[in-house]
């Protein structure tokens, strides 16, 4: 009780309230920003917050992390860039649904679903964050790692909207990506070709600001003509009605368990939580088909997931002393300098510290959250802007914002280069999704199995393969096998029916499939 | 006035060029510094590099009475930020922050990054090696861990093939006839972290990431000459096994090769006088890091054997 | 378009769209029209691509041999390899064979579209080498060429998608490069 009232009380400081607000506004801004990420943010504000209290500091970093979860929502639905890696997966509904008219309302659940996210993995955090903790680093080890991996990649499957062997390719070709670099199990260097700027493989932030952003902006410089009625923003509901509500409630569930579960590990964060989050919900979902072209349900799920992750993240971080992703790495070296190293006797010697910690970070997400839904339709409204504005401004502000993860004009070439990768591989039908996940995952994988055959001739086979492993492999496998076979079953059953119609009269055939958002036309 | 339109100028993009100092001239230099200098740190922001570069750099700015900036150049585990300050002119202006990796590269990656193609002007840190088990391994000591070792080989561990703490492990396992089979991970914490669930049988990291995951891990001895301050319990090598085994994350700061002799002496005597700071010590202390600091002569003496060793172990 | 990998030169593009892409007199529709053509020359780019990235992979040198039943760096990216050659094969034949995909997601290229991207990349290639230089010398001082190439590159961007009035080509780069200098140049302190 004592330690409750304490860390309560230390947030009651008018430095503290100054360092959120600070932290809001920076985080919302870096967010937003293409390129930008919290990680940076952080890092770069730490040099400014070691002078100060730790609770304050605190107080300044942990709403920037927050914060920035929040804003890089904003340019994913708006112009289909990611503002930081973990709202990879918000480009596949909100984007969609902004070009249908409804990025008002694509951005209230986004915000209301990743506050919910948030709170709700702080819950574990504040009430179980050691046992938890530990759980998942004794149980998850390489080999239920290199499972769980090969788990997410089957995701790949349900993000090929159309035709699954373009998915896979697209995936083959992110895995493929994934290796170049220093290999870091053996030390090769592989396809570096002698540059060093290929060592720690490609830039991660300008490959998908490249292939979302970029890609996206070409397409629209190949396709806009100046008769095009834009859809108008401000038309369109802000708030979801009591039906969407309903509907979002089961991704909401299924999702909120992926981000928490993916956020202890610490490899893994945000970005690959979007995918698994998204992919499941869609599984499970009664209208699968309409994820991908403007779902709620999908908008919900990837944005629960990923922003589930802060709080498993935290807990790894501040139960372990392992931080839990690359905001929390700096994260300890700032509170070892403040000398409140986390591990697990950060719990028995300052639990008020804990308290303060879930304090700060459920202010954040309210003020976050408030301040996403006032600012909204500010937002919404710079889709309005003339379009050679918006996309100049998308341009160098792309630009300007995967130069700063580096300071190289190496990365923004990146960019570049898989901005026209993009955009071929969209005007030919192949997924993105895909590459980003192979990218993501495949060192993943690779490392996770490089260890798993290292450390089997040292023990007992069945120590190494656990049970755990050896289901979620097999779980890969039905994950794998389940959608082809009933896409192929699908695709025989309609072509016997509209093969002959459809090749004698292409045409009509187009008429029949509605080309653009069933949900939309629905209501 | 000048302060007004100093700004000015600066909200532009624009800065006074320095006279360049003619060959052979001397009085040129004596004046240095007389422009800012920039300070080349080879990893990302946040980290114990980074950290290190910037407490360093505020207290060079006080003595040296320029900015001394420090700029981020991250990439290829920091050759690409070695090999551009070998690249810049020999004046002083940019130099760098040169972990351990400075006399490893050569060897692991084959890069261009050589202890002669630099002038080194001093050690500034230290982040000792130590060699932890898990809080519920059987091995109480590191006697207990060499012994059990040649048996059957044991896994160890550390954050990646040619990192520092891979050769430490290969060190030990030279100097005291042990068989480890190392396993890479993808960072020191993590490495531990497989050490605490039993993954591995042993760890071999820096300090800092052993203490950070204290309670999960206990650390069997630090790879130091002397006892580290924060497990003042904790015997060194020598003392746990009676065989030396000096293994560390150091730190120093680097020029390009060449250096007129005065700047030379003038930057590092700021080193020397910066790293003697109170601010600066307590900050290193704080990070959990050693304040060893070596002169330029004794640093690039230690640099070149650390080559050396590089070569033997990972080569 | 779009058959093509980054492998080949840019300048090689507007070649193709005509031939798939062409825009339908039926109008009405803005949707892009399926293309058998398209469908065998993205597979086949796709076969290219898996092979010389099985090629290249074979030829990675080791530092050591791995030891029986571990991995070297070979490995992972050779099975990665073998196993897009196999997809990219299949797709090959699925495309040649079977009805090309629907493409209703996609728009229409339009009049110009071509020559609008290949002029921004082109712009910003330009914009990049230039800012590559970092700084030049005039009146004894260093000019720092981001803040005088930056409101260029946008000037020629709003040429290119068309904007006309005077005061959109004047102010929107200059407050654009100034906000950019300052949150970048001055705050976050990236050398710009």
């Amino acid at each position: 009780m004592n330690a409750l009232t304490d860390g309560i009380a230390s947030l009651l400081d008018i430095q503290v309230l100054i360092g959120m607000i600070m932290g809001l506004g920076l985080g919302f801004l870096v967010g937003a920003f293409p390129g930008i990420t919290a990680t940076m943010a952080v890092a770069l504000a730490s040099g400014f917050t070691l002078t100060l209290e730790p609770v304050q500091g605190l107080a300044v970093l942990l709403t920037i992390y927050v914060a920035a979860n929040f804003g890089d929502r904003v340019p994913a639905i708006l112009v289909n860039t990611p503002g930081t890696p973990a709202s990879i997966a918000t480009t596949l509904d909100g984007y969609p649904m902004a070009k249908q008219g409804r990025a008002g309302l694509a951005l209230t659940i986004s915000a209301i679903v990743s506050a919910i996210g948030i709170l709700a993995s702080l819950v574990v955090f504040a009430a179980a964050a050691i046992p938890i903790a530990t759980i998942a680093r004794d149980y998850f080890k390489s080999p239920e790692l290199f499972a769980l991996v090969v788990f997410g990649l089957t995701v790949m499957i349900s993000i090929s909207s159309k035709s699954i062997l373009k998915g896979v390719l697209a995936g083959l070709f992110g895995l493929a990506l994934g290796t170049v670099g220093v290999f870091p199990a053996t030390g090769d260097q592989r396809l570096t070709f002698g540059s060093l700027d290929l060592w720690e493989g490609f830039n991660f932030i300008a490959v998908i600001i490249g292939l979302f952003g970029i890609a996206e902006l070409f397409d629209q410089l190949l396709t806009h003509h100046k008769s095009k009625i834009r859809p108008i923003s401000s038309l369109g509901r802000w708030w979801p009605n009591k039906a969407e509500l309903k509907q979002i409630r089961r991704p909401l569930g299924v999702s909120g368990l992926v981000g928490l579960g993916v956020g202890l590990i610490p490899a893994a964060g945000g970005d690959i939580a979007g995918l698994i989050g998204w992919d499941r919900a869609k599984r499970i979902s009664k209208h699968p088909e309409e994820f991908g072209k403007g779902s709620i349900e999908g908008i919900t799920a990837s944005d629960t997931a990923s922003s589930a992750t802060l709080g498993g993240s935290l807990t790894t971080t501040m139960a372990l002393g392992v931080p839990g992703d690359s905001v929390m790495a700096i994260m300890i070296g700032s509170m070892m300098i403040w000398g409140i190293a986390p591990g697990p006797d950060l719990f028995t010697r300052r639990p008020d510290l804990v308290v303060s910690i879930t304090g700060i970070m459920l202010i954040a997400t309210v003020l976050s959250l408030g301040l996403s839904l006032v600012r909204m339709k500010g937002m919404v409204k710079l889709l309005d802007l003339p379009h050679h504005y918006l996309w100049s401004a998308i341009l160098i502000f792309c630009i300007i914002g995967t130069y700063a993860t580096t300071n190289s004009l190496y990365t923004v070439g990146t960019m570049m280069v898989f901005g026209v990768i993009g955009v071929l591989m969209k005007r030919t039908g192949f997924p993105a999704g895909p590459v980003v996940l192979g990218l993501l995952l495949g060192p993943l994988a690779e490392e996770n199995l490089a260890r798993t055959l290292t450390i089997l001739p040292t023990k007992p086979f069945i120590d190494v393969i656990s049970p755990i492993t050896i289901a979620l492999l097999l779980l890969s496998l039905l994950s794998l096998v389940l959608p082809i076979i009933r896409r192929h079953r699908q695709a025989r059953a309609e072509r016997s029916t509209t093969l002959a119609e459809a090749l004698l009269d292409r045409d009509a055939a187009q008429a029949r499939t509605p080309d653009d958002a069933p949900s939309a036309s629905k209501k | 006035m000048a302060g007004v339109l100093g700004a000015a100028i600066a909200l532009v993009g624009c800065s006074p060029v320095s006279e360049v100092a003619e060959p052979g001239e001397t009085a040129a230099a004596s004046t240095f510094p007389d422009k800012d200098i920039r300070l080349i740190i080879q990893a990302n922001p946040g980290g114990g590099s980074d950290l290190s570069s910037r407490a360093l750099a505020s207290e060079l700015e006080k003595i040296l009475g320029v900015s001394v900036i420090p700029e981020n150049m991250p990439g290829a585990s920091g050759a690409l930020a070695m090999e551009f300050v070998a690249q810049q002119p020999a004046d002083g202006y940019v130099i760098g922050f040169g972990p351990s990796e400075i006399a490893m590269l050569n060897t692991t990656q084959n890069a261009n990054v050589l202890p002669e193609n630099y002038d080194l002007l001093g050690q500034i840190m230290l982040a000792p090696g130590v060699i932890s088990v898990g809080a519920d391994s059987p091995y109480e000591t590191l006697q207990d861990l060499i012994d059990a070792s040649k048996d059957s080989a044991l896994t160890v561990a550390n954050s990646g093939a040619g990192s520092i703490w891979e050769a430490a492990t290969l060190g030990l396992a030279e100097e005291t006839g042990a068989q480890f089979t190392t396993v890479a991970y993808d960072g020191g914490a993590t490495a531990v972290a497989a050490a605490a669930s039993g993954e591995a049988v042993a760890a071999v990291s820096g300090a800092g990431e052993a203490l950070a995951q204290k309670g999960a891990v206990r650390v069997l001895a630090v790879l130091n000459d002397e006892t580290y301050f924060n497990l003042p319990d904790v015997p060194t090598a020598e003392e746990a096994i009676g065989t030396a085994a000096v293994y560390g994350g150091w730190g120093g700061i680097y020029a390009p090769a060449g250096l007129p002799d005065d700047v030379h002496s003038i930057l590092e005597d700021a080193i020397a006088q910066a790293v003697e700071t109170d601010t600066y010590q307590a900050f290193q202390k704080q990070s959990g890091n050693m304040v060893v600091y070596r002169d330029s002569a004794e640093f690039t003496d230690f640099v070149n054997e650390q080559f050396t060793l590089f070569q033997k172990l990972l080569g | 378009m779009s058959h093509q990998n980054d492998v080949v030169p840019p300048g090689a593009v507007p070649a193709l769209p005509d031939a798939d892409d062409a825009p339908t007199p039926s109008g009405g529709h803005d949707a892009a029209q399926p293309s058998r053509k398209l469908e065998i020359i993205a597979a086949s780019v796709a076969v290219v691509v898996m092979t010389t990235f099985l090629v290249l992979v074979l030829q990675i040198d080791l530092r050591r041999e791995a030891d029986a039943g571990q991995m070297d760096a070979r490995f992972w990216p050779t099975v990665l390899g073998g196993l897009g050659l196999t997809i990219a094969l299949w797709r090959l034949i699925v495309a040649l064979t079977q009805t090309p995909d629907e493409r209703d997601d996609l728009e229409r290229l339009q009049v110009g579209g071509v020559t609008r991207l290949l002029a921004s990349l082109a712009l910003v290639v330009g914009y990049m080498a230039i800012w590559e230089l970092r700084t030049f010398v005039m009146f004894g001082y260093n000019f720092n060429l981001f803040v005088f190439i930056t409101p260029l590159l946008l000037l020629g961007l709003l040429l290119i998608y068309g904007a006309r009035s005077w005061k959109a080509l004047v102010f929107f780069p200059l407050v654009s490069t100034a906000f950019i200098y300052l949150l970048f140049g001055m705050l976050l302190r990236i050398p710009l």
